[in-house]
């Protein structure tokens, strides 16, 4: 067993961030459902209710759109001058959060931001939040931030991305060593393999499914196949080669990922006329079908503040058991018109059975 | 005095009484009165030879001082004062334990004080193969014995002494802690007895509540009552639960600090005797495991982008590796090469690895990651 | 577990009654009540709504997964940064962790504080023997941060050194610690991560004598060549001559200065370097291992920070450490002159510290279960997690730099 494959089993891009295709694919259409439940009750249970319920964004709507922002992610992530890497953890960032939260329940472009302010904290490179939100017209500080704490949780807490810019590196610098190749050829392939790794994994799938190093040699087998060979000729060389064709053959389907969204691509989705066309019906989709209760993610992050406060306060003030009488004598003293709204939606989703009486 | 005397102080005989070693009952073999005529009668024997005799005859012989023990083949010299009733019916067996006793006080180190359990066996058996020497080898085998026991007890005598206090004092911290934990689970029970009692008494009180309620004539319907008043009662039994809380915590600790000490010894003495035959490894073992195997890292590699990094001062003085950065990337470029995440996390969705379970199960302590198998769905 | 049946389900039942209690309903209209203009009243209810939804998305779900698999039990310390508690797995009762909850700083308005970023980013990846485990992270209702740590119950190594009254060790036993402690670094620099603020009470101890290295607040990973760091890290008293220069440039080297500064203090139970300024610390390196200059470290008068005082000391002799660190024997203090080599180049690294003849003279390092330790530091744990990750007590007046002035990098 191979030390490097062991080790990597280590980080938290294997254990908590990998997945096969298929699950990948059972997890976005689980979040998808249980953002269209939820979304829906939320719709019908607001004042005046939303009847009908608007069309929802489908899976492949949400992966479509996901691109799209994650491009525009990109682009803001430039604008700033951030290196490669931390451009990269951002859109990482992005794409992990949107596994298990749905476009429709969390606004993308507020979290785009979030995402790249987080990637510099995650990365050591401190950005000074104002200094930041100065940077795009119309942001203020505090919507960077109210995203910040959703962002982690999605993120499970795990900051640690690992990339293959560095295997870019350390593979080229071995062929140099080897001294096989010429100098102009390993500088062309070098480029394109760094061009290719920018751009093409972070608008596909490849971080879940596999590691740097095969996205790296993906990359690099679409620049220059026969770099790819010589530098496995020699890591596999006292092994079967049947070991070898497995990783090949990996190498080869993330190389097959890759190409679905060349460097090349990069152009036509700035490119603001071709990219709004396709986008906009989806973004207007969207706009329909959003989570009533999530578009204002400041108040949202002030209220649970709020609470976080009203609680401590409340555990201070009142003993144990008037918790749970407090509440429900607050209920029948005087219900307020937002309670009385809870209370409907409660009823129409029919979760709660323990729901306040009357 | 026809019989040659022999030395006396602490030596150990060999029983010379013939086939039949036992006490006896009714006839005192030195003055032949039997018990029928001297109800009180009660034999004696003196560890130097271990012959008994009744009271009687003790008391006749030896009052004047020091004399000649009274059986005809019996050499020794005793005295009144080394007179004691036996406390088994056999005397050989009044012997061996006389003399496992003895052997034990002068041989009485513990396994604490061996580096491996095999040293502290071997010990054992040593001390048993004198033991065994002394109580039935022949005469040479007992006397060489007897030089060695004397040997140990006079060459020795401070550490018999240390190791005499050592041992009276483990076994005070001993009963110490055995009071402590009856007293720990005294404790325990009370509070589990005073717990189930509130809750009981709380269940009452509940259902006295929902018969009130309804006897009220309260508004919704009974149904509602006693929902709304079931959901007050698991708040409160909740709350109950919440004090059992910090006893079981504390429990929980007290056992890591003690139990486990009995529990854990004989393992981690077999494990630390593994350990201790090897020379000690200062890389625990992982030295290999985060060597490369799949490239061999080289001294310089040809890289103008890198060169200044090792040449200019801001990099150079304060000592800024470049080895560092090769090696990272070197990793980088191979590490999880081999790795099939489609297969290696396609029974990702059936819940929590059996392995890290197992681990968890089979470790006293919570092992490794508990999130590493946790994987969705 | 003897509990009574009635008491058998209550987490459950606990979760629901929360629920349906939670006090959030009586904010909702105590807001509204305070400003009950048309504007506040659209959005304030639905915000309450999402907050206290009981529907979770998948995120939710799978951090309160993640949550309830500890139970939370006693405090066993508050500390400004964090309070930190006992707890247990939910699955298994004899299994303790702590729970350190972060607490929101209401000071720091740049969101989740970096340290705690730090130490988390670091401490998901690094799982060696000799490191603290973080066995899961997950957010509580009110958006705190709790991190399930590994419960290491007998306090710190600096406890030990200082309590010259109680505790007595020798050769072996400071034989045995070193190699805890370098294993624990020299892991640390083969996954590429600086520590940065190594020093005795980081260095905890399990139930089973183990020393476990924590406090990840300052750690970063391996800087690429031309990207700044900061000089400003690593508690002064163990900070190497380097970044007292006010290097930006640096590697593992300074870690394992920190690492022969632990070493020395093992020895002599009191800080060997311990200046109660940052100029007053290079003048006392100065004095303790000799004054830096071009022929011992060359090109070290261009760095930025560099100023001695006039009167040059000659490097220290292995004599002088012989006199101070004799108990080390010759070997160990070979290996600890290498470590406060001035020139970082020329500083042993980890991996070689490992290799070094010391280990294997005698006498052997002592088994870690009969390593001295000191019983009843329970509040002591909760003491040391608590501390904001990279502060020191004040008291002691060795201060860090709590904060890193990235603003300078970049």
């Amino acid at each position: 067993m191979a030390t490097e494959d062991a080790r990597y089993r280590q980080s938290s891009q294997y254990r908590l961030w990998s997945f096969s295709p298929s699950h990948l694919q059972s997890l976005r259409e689980k979040t998808s459902s249980l953002a269209v439940s939820h979304i829906s009750n939320r719709l019908r249970a607001s004042s005046p209710p939303v009847d009908p319920l608007p069309d929802f964004l489908t899976p492949a709507d949400e992966a479509m759109l996901l691109n799209f922002y994650i491009v525009d992610l990109l682009r803001a992530a430039q604008f700033c001058d951030l290196p490669s890497e931390i451009q990269a953890t951002a859109a990482i960032f992005f794409r992990r959060f949107y596994v298990t939260n749905s476009l429709m329940t969390y606004p993308p472009r507020a979290l785009t931001m979030t995402c790249i302010f987080f990637a510099c904290k995650a990365e050591g490179l401190y950005y000074r939040l104002q200094k930041f939100a100065d940077k795009f017209p119309g942001i203020t500080g505090e919507e960077v931030l109210a995203a910040e704490y959703v962002l982690c949780q999605g993120l499970r807490f795990a900051f640690d991305v690992r990339h293959p810019y560095r295997a870019l590196e350390g593979a080229i610098m071995e062929l140099r060593r080897l001294g096989d190749f010429d100098e102009t050829r390993l500088a062309r392939a070098h480029q394109r393999t760094r061009d290719i790794l920018k751009f093409s994994p972070l608008l596909t799938d490849a971080y879940f499914h596999y590691t740097p190093s095969q996205i790296m040699f993906g990359a690099l087998s679409m620049a220059d196949e026969g770099l790819l060979q010589r530098l496995l000729r020699d890591a596999f060389s006292g092994q079967s080669e049947s070991s070898k064709n497995q990783v090949l053959e990996m190498v080869q389907s993330c190389r097959a990922m890759l190409e679905k969204e060349p460097p090349e691509r990069r152009t036509t989705y700035w490119d603001a006329s071709a990219s709004k066309e396709t986008m906009k019906p989806l973004n207007k989709k969207l706009k329909k079908c959003r989570d009533p209760d999530r578009v204002d993610l400041v108040a949202l992050q002030k209220a649970r503040r709020e609470q976080a406060l009203q609680k401590t306060k409340a555990k201070v003030a009142t003993k144990e058991d008037s918790d749970v009488f407090g509440a429900s004598n607050g209920v029948n003293n005087g219900m307020s018109k937002e309670d009385e709204r809870e209370a409907k939606r409660r009823r129409v989703a029919g979760g709660d059975m323990f729901g306040p009486p009357l | 005095m026809s019989r040659k005397p022999v030395t006396g102080g602490s030596t150990v005989v060999k029983l010379t009484t013939g086939p039949t070693t036992a006490l006896p009952s009714d006839i005192c073999p030195v003055c032949k009165r039997v018990r029928y005529l001297n109800t009180d009668m009660e034999f004696l024997i003196n560890p130097e030879c271990y012959h008994p005799m009744c009271s009687n005859c003790v008391n006749n012989i030896f009052k004047s001082g020091p004399a000649q023990c009274p059986y005809a083949t019996c050499t020794k010299t005793l005295r009144q004062r080394g007179f004691r009733s036996a406390f088994f019916g056999d005397l050989a067996v009044e012997r061996e334990v006389d003399i496992r006793r003895r052997v034990a006080a002068a041989y009485n180190m513990v396994e604490d004080d061996f580096e491996t359990l095999r040293d502290y066996n071997n010990y054992l058996q040593d001390v048993e193969d004198l033991t065994f020497d002394l109580i039935s080898g022949g005469d040479d085998e007992r006397q060489a014995a007897e030089q060695k026991l004397l040997h140990r007890e006079q060459e020795f005598r401070e550490e018999i002494e240390r190791n005499k206090r050592r041992g009276r004092e483990a076994e005070l911290s001993r009963q110490k802690r055995d009071a402590a934990e009856a007293e720990a689970a005294r404790q325990r029970r009370l509070e589990e007895q005073r717990e189930e009692a509130l809750a009981r008494a709380e269940e009452a009180t509940i259902n006295a509540e929902v018969m009130e309620a309804l006897a009220r004539g309260e508004p919704g319907s009974a149904a509602e009552i006693q929902a709304r008043i079931v959901a007050q009662k698991r708040a409160r039994v909740a709350a109950i639960s919440g004090t059992h809380f910090p006893s079981l915590l504390d429990a929980g600790a007290r056992n890591s600090n003690t139990l486990s000490i009995r529990g854990l010894k004989t393992k981690k003495i077999s494990d630390e005797e593994e350990d201790l035959s090897k020379p000690y490894d200062p890389f625990a073992g992982l030295g290999p495991a985060l060597e490369p195997s799949r490239y061999e890292l080289h001294d310089t590699y040809p890289n103008s982008w890198l060169e200044p990094a090792g040449t200019n001062d801001d990099h150079r003085v304060p000592g800024y590796s470049i080895s560092e950065y090769v090696a990272r990337a070197m990793f980088d470029a191979f590490a999880g090469l081999g790795v099939s995440i489609a297969d290696e996390k396609k029974d990702a969705a059936r819940g929590p690895g059996t392995v890290a379970a197992a681990e968890a199960a089979a470790t006293n302590r919570v092992s490794g990651r508990v999130n590493v198998d946790d994987v969705f769905g | 577990m003897a509990v009574s049946p009635l008491i058998l389900h209550p987490a459950g039942a606990l979760q629901n009654a929360r629920s349906v209690s939670s006090p959030l309903k009586n904010a909702a209209s105590a807001q509204t009540s305070s400003n009950g203009t048309p504007l506040a009243t659209q959005v304030v209810p639905n915000v309450a709504a999402a907050v206290q939804s009981t529907s979770l998305d998948l995120a939710e779900q799978l951090n309160e997964d993640e949550k309830r698999k500890y139970v939370k039990g006693k405090k066993l310390g508050e500390g400004t940064y964090a309070n930190v508690y006992l707890g247990f797995l939910r699955s298994d009762p004899s299994q303790l962790v702590a729970i350190k909850k972060i607490k929101i700083q209401k000071e720091y308005t740049e969101g989740m504080a970096p340290d705690a970023v730090r130490e988390i980013k670091h401490l998901q990846e690094l799982s060696h023997p000799n490191i603290i485990t973080l066995h899961s992270v997950f957010s509580s209702k009110d958006q705190n941060l709790n991190l399930v740590l590994e419960y290491l119950p007998l306090g710190d190594l600096e406890m030990l050194i200082h309590d010259t009254e109680h505790i007595r060790y020798g050769a072996a036993d400071i034989k045995a610690w070193m190699g805890m402690l370098t294993r624990a670094i020299w892991f640390c620099h083969q996954n590429f991560v600086l520590h940065r603020d190594i020093k005795p009470n980081n260095l905890l101890i399990a139930a089973d004598g183990e020393v476990k290295l924590a406090d990840f607040g300052l750690a970063r990973s391996f800087s690429d060549p031309y990207r700044l760091m900061t000089s400003n890290v690593i508690t002064r008293w163990y900070r190497p001559p380097e970044l007292l220069f006010g290097a930006q440039h640096y590697s593992g080297a300074v870690d394992v200065w920190s690492v022969g500064l632990v070493l020395a203090e093992l020895v002599i139970r009191t800080p060997y370097i311990a200046g109660n300024s940052e100029i007053h610390q290079i003048q006392l390196i100065c004095q303790a291992v000799g004054t830096p200059t071009e022929e011992n470290w060359p090109g070290v008068t261009k760095l930025p920070d560099y100023t001695v005082d006039k009167e040059v000391v000659p490097l220290r002799g292995r004599d002088h450490y012989m006199a101070l660190f004799g108990t080390l024997g010759a070997e160990g203090v070979d290996l600890l002159m290498k470590t406060l080599s001035l020139d970082p180049k020329k500083r042993i690294i980890a991996r070689d510290m490992l290799k070094h003849d010391w280990w294997h003279k005698d006498p052997r390092p002592t088994r870690k279960q009969d390593l001295p330790k000191k019983s009843g530091g329970q509040a002591k744990v909760g003491d040391d997690l608590k501390r904001r990750p990279g502060v020191v007590d004040e008291e002691k007046g060795n201060k860090v730099a709590r904060k890193l002035d990235f603003g300078a990098t970049k």
